[in-house]
This record gives structure tokens, sequence and C-alpha cells, in this order.
């Protein structure tokens, strides 16, 4: 059964306005070059963009790196193995502020200097007031063994008895095995 | 496929491709060739990929029919409304007559205006089934459709085509579009 006569008709009618439209339609190949401009239009501006971000990130990460390695050299403290190259420009910092010098025995001091001081060293160069309190720190540092060079009879052995003082007092100077012998 | 492949597809439909694109947009050939230019564009940059899971001259009419209603948005968000579909209609009708030839029936004329009064819906059917030789089914998936919805669509449309070519007044179909399409863009 053939189509009804209206879609016969229709039908003639779309096939005459496909006719018209076949006389009008553009070349293939000019817009398949538009598209292919624009895509490379954009593919180029596209790598130019990135080229500017990547950069941006660029620098940024380079920013933020020395920071934080200027923060970073700030706060680490010096290896010892600078010490010996400094040990005579430390001297001259215990020389130079004396009141911060340490009460003990001046050659122990001395030598914890040597080993903790050239941080301090190389800040008091620069004039850093943090410096010389480090310093000051460092030269009371005493060895924690030092209370087994103590004794109880310090006071007794460190002192001297006087002569208008009585025997028995004189005899609290004695050990006990001299006081038998003397009584004997 | 590979886009050598697509390619030389895309020529061989080309001619189909623009007479969907016309009827996309309502016959605006600047349109219609920027419409066609965006879609080989998206298809040349892999935006639109060929999965193969229909006819190629479906997918590619589903494609140009999306790419032709979010240009016509964006189009829509650019500038004002317009006055309406009767200044669209008449500046069609006005162009249709400085480009036509000088053979062209009364018939063609009115078919055409007609044509651009009817839904869009049903104008697409009618274009995909009798323009561009689709089937129904084949019709229904490039307008994302059911066969059911398409068959409606082509059987209402032939309807109105045909009271329009009978010689039924052409402002009926202003007064019924504004019926039922109240909030529609004309």
């Amino acid at each position: 059964m053939g189509l009804a006569g209206d879609e016969k008709r229709i039908r003639a009618l779309f096939f005459e306005l496909k006719a018209q439209d076949q006389l009008v339609v553009p070349a293939f190949d000019r817009l398949r070059s538009y598209a292919h401009v624009s895509r490379q239009e954009r593919a180029s501006a596209f790598s130019r963009s990135l080229v500017v971000v990547s950069v941006c990130v660029a620098i940024s990460i380079l920013c933020a790196l020395t920071m934080w390695l200027r923060n970073s050299v700030d706060q680490t403290p010096r290896p010892h193995s600078a010490v010996l190259s400094t040990t005579p420009n430390v001297v001259s910092v215990g020389i130079d502020k004396p009141s911060e010098v340490a009460s003990g025995p001046a050659k122990r001091n001395q030598t914890t200097r040597s080993f903790h001081r050239p941080a301090s060293h190389r800040r008091a160069q620069t004039g850093g007031g943090a410096i010389m309190l480090r310093a000051v720190a460092l030269s009371q540092w005493q060895s924690p063994t030092a209370g087994f060079l103590g004794s109880p009879s310090d006071s007794f052995l460190k002192s001297l008895p006087q002569l208008d003082q009585s025997a028995r007092e004189l005899e609290s100077f004695l050990p006990r095995n001299h006081v038998k012998e003397s009584s004997q | 496929m590979d886009i050598a492949e697509i390619k030389a597809e895309l020529e061989k439909l080309h001619p189909a491709s623009f007479g969907w694109a016309l009827s996309c947009c309502r016959h605006n050939h600047a349109e219609a060739e920027e419409v066609l230019q965006t879609v080989y564009l998206k298809i040349l940059e892999r935006k639109a990929i060929y999965r193969e899971e229909s006819k190629l001259k479906t997918w590619l009419f589903a494609v140009i029919r999306n790419t032709a209603i979010s240009e016509r948005r964006k189009a829509v968000l650019r500038s004002l409304m317009h006055a309406g579909a009767i200044s669209r209609i008449t500046s069609v009708t006005c162009d249709r007559e400085t480009d036509a030839q000088l053979e062209r029936s009364e018939l063609q004329k009115r078919f055409q205006v007609a044509l651009e009064i009817l839904p869009a819906r049903q104008r697409e059917t009618l274009h995909l089934v009798f323009y561009q030789d689709l089937s129904l089914r084949e019709a229904a998936e490039v307008m994302n459709v059911s066969i059911g919805s398409a068959r409606r669509h082509y059987e209402r449309g032939k309807k109105r085509l045909r009271e329009a070519l009978n010689g039924e007044d052409v402002e009926y179909g202003f007064s019924w579009r504004r019926k039922e399409n109240s909030g529609a863009l004309l």
C-alpha cells in the first residue's frame, strides 16, 4: 500500500525544500578548516596560558623555598666540626665579656666554652643579643658530677682552728683514733 | 572509529547535516553554519565521541540538535527577548522571498511558513522522516524521545501541515501555540 495522499504531498514539498537547501550548502572543507583553525588557536592560547601559569607557580615555589631556608638557617645549631677552626676567636668573646664568665674552674669552663661557643662566636660576629645570652648560659654550665668532688667535711677542711680555743674544741678537729691514743 | 574515518563520513553526510542544522536553526543560514562548525570542532577535539552505539547519522544529528539548542539558549541569554515568532517568521519569509528562485510555488511558500509555525518536536519529526528519510525509530533516537512520543509528534505534525496546506488560516497556528505553549519561546 503506498503512502497516503497527504504524505506524498508533504514528502514532495520536503523534497523541493531539500533541493533548494542543497544550493546553499557551504563547502565542507571551508567549515572544517574554520574549525581546525579555531582548534589551533585555542590550543596555542591554551599552551601560552599553561606556560604563564607554570612560570608563576615555579616563581612562587622558589620564593617559598627561599623564605623557608632563611628561617631554618636562623634556627638550626652549628655543627661541631666548625668548633676547632673558630676556637681562638671564641676565647676573645669570653674576654670581651668578663662579667658573663662562670664561677667554676676556669679550665673546665674554657673547655666547655670551646665546645659550645662556636655558634655563639658566629652570632657575636653578627651582633645578636640572643647570641650573647646563649654564651652566658653555656659558660655557666657545670658538670653533673661536680657534686662528687665535694664532701660534708669541706667546711672543716677548709677552715683553720683559732689559738684561743680550748682543747675540747681543738679535739673536734681531730679524728677519733688520734683522740684515743692521746688519752692512753 | 579513528578521526580519518569520521572525517570521511562527515563529508559524506555534510549536505544532510546542513539541511538538519537549517531546520534546527529555523532556516537561519548563518546560525546553521555556526552550529555545524561548532559540531565539527567538538568532534575534532573529541569532546563528542562516537561510540558506535547507533548509526553515525543519528548520532551526528543528535549532536547537531543539542548544539543548536545550546547555541540558541546562549543567544537568548546574550540578547533581549525578541518580539516573538511573528517577527521571526516574517523575517524568514522575507529572506526566503529575497533569496527565492523565480519559479517557487505559492504552495511551497505556504508550506515553509506552516512548517515554521509548527511546534519544535513536530517540525523536527517531520523533517527527519520526510527530509532526511529516517525511520520513526531513528528520529526518536535523534530527538531522544520514546518511539511512542515520536509517533505522536509525527501524526500531529502531519495533521497541522495538512490543515495549513488545505487553506486553514495561518493565524490559527499562533493562537494554538500560545494556548498550549504559553511559556514556550516562540
